[in-house]
């Protein structure tokens, strides 16, 4: 790393985390638009935050908070089910209340509160996908950076290997400097190799 | 049905149009320009059938 200028080294603090897909949903769950906050997204969060809890609380205070029971709208408590904390809260505070008359747009707010907790799946898988668009950032940021493979050295230049001369199938070992160069091993005699006594 | 029954439907419209329209974008004026067109969808679409209603009833009923 001694060859390598400073400002290629990669910096590892400046570089973002991965985030949790698992840790957004729930986050989106228990708090719509939350999940995008955590995300990096905190602008898109409260634009889901301002569309989703303002019906839910409209559809509550048309039905006069009485919308959000399991046991009377089991159905619509699917849906309710999908904001955590509102409908926990609903569930809480709502308890034990009792219609005296219909409120006229009682309808409509069940429609309001249903929605809005459907419009939480949307949001809640919206803000996986910015978490997965984010972590896949995070990904090609290091490989560019991090894991980018250390410049090789130039190698030396290798020198041509000099002419080498062949001598009876053998490679000549080349002179050098006064050094005399050895004389070839000789052959034996065709006799000798063909086993002849003589 | 009055205007004001349908009046009721206009916030919902609009909070479907913003979730539907920012999902999956990222551009502020991207996300604008989608709410406007889901919104301007969604209030054809219920004007739609509200008249289309109002004529079952006055020529079958």
């Amino acid at each position: 790393m001694d060859g390598l200028p400073p400002a290629t080294l990669p910096d590892r603090s400046r570089l973002p985390g991965f985030r949790s897909p698992l840790l957004a949903g729930v986050l989106g769950w228990v708090v719509p638009g939350l999940g995008h906050v955590y995300a990096g997204r905190p602008g898109k969060g409260a634009l889901m935050f301002l569309a989703i809890v303002p019906a839910f609380a409209l559809g509550l205070w048309l039905t006069a908070f009485t919308c959000v029971n399991p046991r009377t709208y089991s159905l619509e408590f699917v849906a309710h089910a999908f904001l955590g904390l509102p409908t926990g809260l609903a569930l809480h505070f709502t308890e034990g209340m009792r219609l005296e008359e219909l409120p006229r747009w009682f309808e409509v707010g069940r429609l309001y509160a249903a929605v809005a907790g459907l419009l939480n799946v949307v949001a809640i898988s919206d803000a996986l996908g910015e978490v997965i668009r984010h972590n896949d950032e995070v990904r090609r940021l290091r490989l560019a950076t991090w894991d980018e493979p250390a410049p090789l050295a130039t190698p030396a230049p290798v020198p041509a290997p000099a002419p080498e001369a062949v001598v009876n199938g053998r490679e000549a070992v080349a002179p050098s400097g006064d050094a005399p160069a050895p004389e070839p091993a000789a052959l034996p005699e065709e006799s000798d190799r063909l086993g002849d006594p003589s | 049905v009055t205007w004001l029954d349908v009046a009721w439907f206009v916030p919902l419209m609009l909070a479907i149009a913003v979730v539907v329209g920012a999902t999956g974008r990222n551009e502020a004026g991207e996300i604008r320009a989608a709410v406007r067109r889901r919104f301007l969808e969604f209030t054809v679409m219920v004007l739609a059938v509200g008249v289309v209603i109002r004529l079952v009833v006055i020529y079958l009923v």
